[in-house]
């Protein structure tokens, strides 16, 4: 037993297969990593340096004269809690809300039978195409209108309807064996019943991905809050940040434009870290039967 | 097309707000901006009361927020009236397109910032209400402003904004580069630039002497020294022609071959950071990056008066950066309060804290700015330049939308290339030709 042990351990490390594993795997990864990661890993670094050590023309990777005066910037001029407040409210709120809305359409466009199905979903695929900018000035009107400027409700409200969701999910609703809601359906479960103890707990993998796409695009989304508020205190955090743009020349202040990139980044991390286990197995889902 | 029956609609919008009848005569009337002027001399400033609260529209120029809330509650301590301040935008572009997109909605800020290149436009839509009756009534003084950076905002005898947020541009050197390469004195003309920067490259201390700035970082507006410095100009009033002079084709052509003999370069991404870096030894920038660029610097920072030239020694300095202007759609009494907002916010006390939080220059000639120089040294420059030196702007560069922006792609293309200067100058004029024709002629002719 311990024989074959040691020949396999042998045939791992066998130059051959090493070379081989080294570049067929390590080194696309590294190479790619590196492309990835490098300006992030340089952004988080430069927001611990003074200014001097930003602009230079010796340049170290760490800082030589570790500081936080670029956060304390970042806090000085921006209220930071209330812009980060916002920003999980609208996240929260608007994600729940999105992910919900596109699990029942997509639910209703695949189990239910109704008139006008394929016009609803060809809507759904038209809303796909149009690119969101078009809508905009549309949706100030209609929102500022309604009283919505300058509150969380006029941020969240005109992304509800999540196209790409709906979408995905009806896709992957299709895979699923027909038996298994009609047994259900025989057993006397209600839609209700069907979608959220069979139809939900199946698809949770892709479920996950579209919460963690929507999650990330909400956080994210700079161009609408920019427009419909205009008071610190109803901004979401890329808004807030923004107000670290200088005018007058960047040259002081690059350190605290990367403090404040790592301050909307690393939220993204934590629930990209939280959820990937999900979106890999969403991925391969029905790559293999 | 839709142009005129918008901007009809707009002018009316003020007339009626100002209760002013006749309506139908701006439609085809004289010049839009003068129908404002017109509405405004018919306001009587007496019989109005100041509004209770008013609304600010900023971008906080400069880093301002802080400062602007501070100055803010002083004036609501002091006269009661309540002041909303907006955050309209990130720059000068966005409070400006803001602003003329809530002209259709109505709910449009009372005090405004207004850039150098943004309020005429605004003032060209009948935007904007001439101050100086207003600003009187409100119980300002006028004539302590500095006169250049008021005037900047003068057109056919009527001011459109006060002076705020202030810059100019100076002439920035590394003072360590200099000891070392034996120079003691700062540059005051062009031709002393070219020797000093020649000197700097023998004594190999820098392989880059001086930077020009790309087009993205506004090249027409620091290159206007070097034009007027030679007696040229971008152009006189609306008449683009002074673009082909003689003496402006000489003083790009200097700018072109200082490149191509090797002193001088274009940056890349912006000369200030270069110049931080330690990468280029002089520049001309904003007195806005004095404070950035001396922090950021490893090394002794000297600043100095821009350099004349061989036809205009003293008055060679663009002047920059932002005003704030009362808008033509708010009621009388909201008007009158922004116009007491105004000089609070610019009055010669508070106009030199606002200088020492943000590197703006005081706007008020009786400011006392001795308390700014301890702070930074350097800034006794700029403000003296200030008083002594400066001269409004080139009207195609900062009043004709899209003027700064082919000024700075043809200076790109000339200073990058070896481009015949004359003949790029040249297809220049004829486009801020075609600019101005096409675009605001027919606004200005009403």
């Amino acid at each position: 037993m311990s024989a074959i042990h040691v020949s396999e351990w042998r045939q791992a490390f066998s130059r051959r297969n090493l070379a081989a594993t080294v570049a067929g795997g390590y080194l696309p990864i590294l190479i790619a990593m590196a492309i990835i990661v490098l300006p992030l890993l340089w952004m988080a670094v430069a927001s611990f340096k003074p200014a001097g050590e930003i602009i230079t023309m010796q340049p170290t990777f760490l800082p030589q004269e570790p500081t936080l005066d670029n956060y304390r910037h970042v806090a000085g001029t921006v209220p930071l809690l209330t812009v980060l407040g916002n920003s999980l409210i609208v996240t929260i709120v608007g994600s729940v809300i999105k992910v919900v809305l596109a699990v029942t359409t997509a639910y209703a466009l695949v189990f239910i039978d109704f008139r006008f199905k394929n016009a609803v979903f060809l809507a759904i695929l038209v809303a796909l195409m149009v690119p969101p900018e078009a809508a905009l000035l549309p949706n100030y009107m209609t929102i500022s209108a309604l009283g919505g400027r300058n509150t969380l409700w006029g941020i969240i409200l005109p992304g509800l309807g999540t196209a790409f969701g709906t979408f995905l999910l009806r896709q992957q609703f299709k895979t699923l064996p027909k038996d298994l809601l009609e047994a259900a359906a025989l057993d006397g479960a209600g839609h209700a019943k069907r979608l959220w103890r069979i139809v939900a707990p199946v698809s949770a993998p892709t479920i996950a991905t579209v919460a963690l796409v929507t999650i990330v695009g909400e956080w994210n989304s700079f161009m609408w809050p920019l427009i419909i508020t205009d008071s610190v205190h109803m901004m979401t955090l890329p808004v807030g940040l923004n107000l670290l743009q200088s005018i007058e020349g960047q040259t002081g202040s690059y350190g605290y434009l990367m403090a404040g990139a790592v301050l909307v980044i690393v939220p993204v991390l934590v629930v990209f870290a939280a959820l990937q286990r999900f979106i890999v197995s969403g991925l391969t889902q029905g790559a293999v039967k | 097309m839709s142009r005129t029956p918008q901007r009809a609609a707009r002018a009316t919008t003020a007339m009626a707000a100002l209760g002013i009848a006749a309506v139908t005569l701006t439609a085809c009337g004289p010049a839009v901006g003068s129908t404002g002027a017109d509405a405004a001399a018919e306001t009587d400033w007496s019989a109005v009361e100041p509004a209770e609260s008013i609304s600010f529209w900023t971008n906080h120029p400069g880093g301002s927020q802080a400062i602007e809330q501070e100055l803010v509650d002083s004036f609501t301590e002091e006269t009661g009236i309540e002041v909303e301040i907006v955050t309209a935008g990130a720059n000068y572009e966005e409070v400006s397109q803001r602003f003329q997109t809530a002209q259709t909605s109505g709910d449009v800020g009372d005090l405004v910032v207004m850039s150098d290149a943004t309020w005429f436009t605004n003032h060209v839509n009948g935007s904007l209400l001439p101050v100086d009756d207003v600003f009187a009534a409100a119980g300002g003084d006028s004539s302590t402003y500095n006169t250049t950076l008021f005037d900047d905002y003068l057109y056919e005898d009527a001011h459109y904004a006060v002076p705020y947020a202030r810059s100019t541009t100076i002439y920035y050197y590394n003072a360590d580069h200099y000891a070392e390469a034996g120079i003691a004195e700062a540059p005051t003309t062009w031709e002393e630039v070219a020797e000093n920067s020649q000197a700097l490259i023998d004594a190999g201390v820098t392989e880059t002497a001086f930077s020009f700035p790309p087009a993205e970082d506004y090249p027409a507006w620091m290159m206007n020294n070097i034009v007027w410095g030679y007696g040229g100009g971008w152009s006189d009033e609306w008449d683009a022609s002074a673009v082909t002079s003689d003496e402006t084709v000489a003083a790009v052509q200097f700018a072109q071959d200082a490149v191509q003999d090797g002193w001088a370069n274009v940056s890349s991404g912006s000369p200030a950071d270069d110049f931080a870096a330690g990468a280029t030894s002089q520049f001309i920038g904003s007195t806005g990056s004095l404070g950035g660029v001396t922090e950021t610097a490893g090394f002794e920072v000297g600043v100095a008066m821009l350099p004349g030239g061989p036809v205009e020694q003293e008055l060679v300095v663009p002047t920059g950066g932002a005003g704030i202007a009362i808008s033509s759609a708010s009621t009388p009494e909201e008007q009158l309060a922004a116009a007491m907002l105004a000089d609070h916010l610019t009055s010669a006390e508070h106009t030199v804290t606002f200088s020492s939080q943000t590197g703006y220059v005081p706007v008020r000639s009786d400011a006392d700015a001795s308390a700014l120089y301890a702070e930074n040294p350097n800034f006794r420059v700029a403000v003296e330049q200030l008083e002594t030196r400066t001269r409004t702007q080139d009207y195609l560069r900062v009043f004709l939308p899209g003027g700064d922006l082919a000024l700075a792609t043809a200076l790109q293309r000339i200073l990058t290339t070896d481009a015949d200067v004359a003949e790029s100058l040249a297809s220049l004029q004829t486009e801020l030709e075609g600019l101005y024709e096409n675009d605001l002629r027919p606004q200005l002719e009403g």
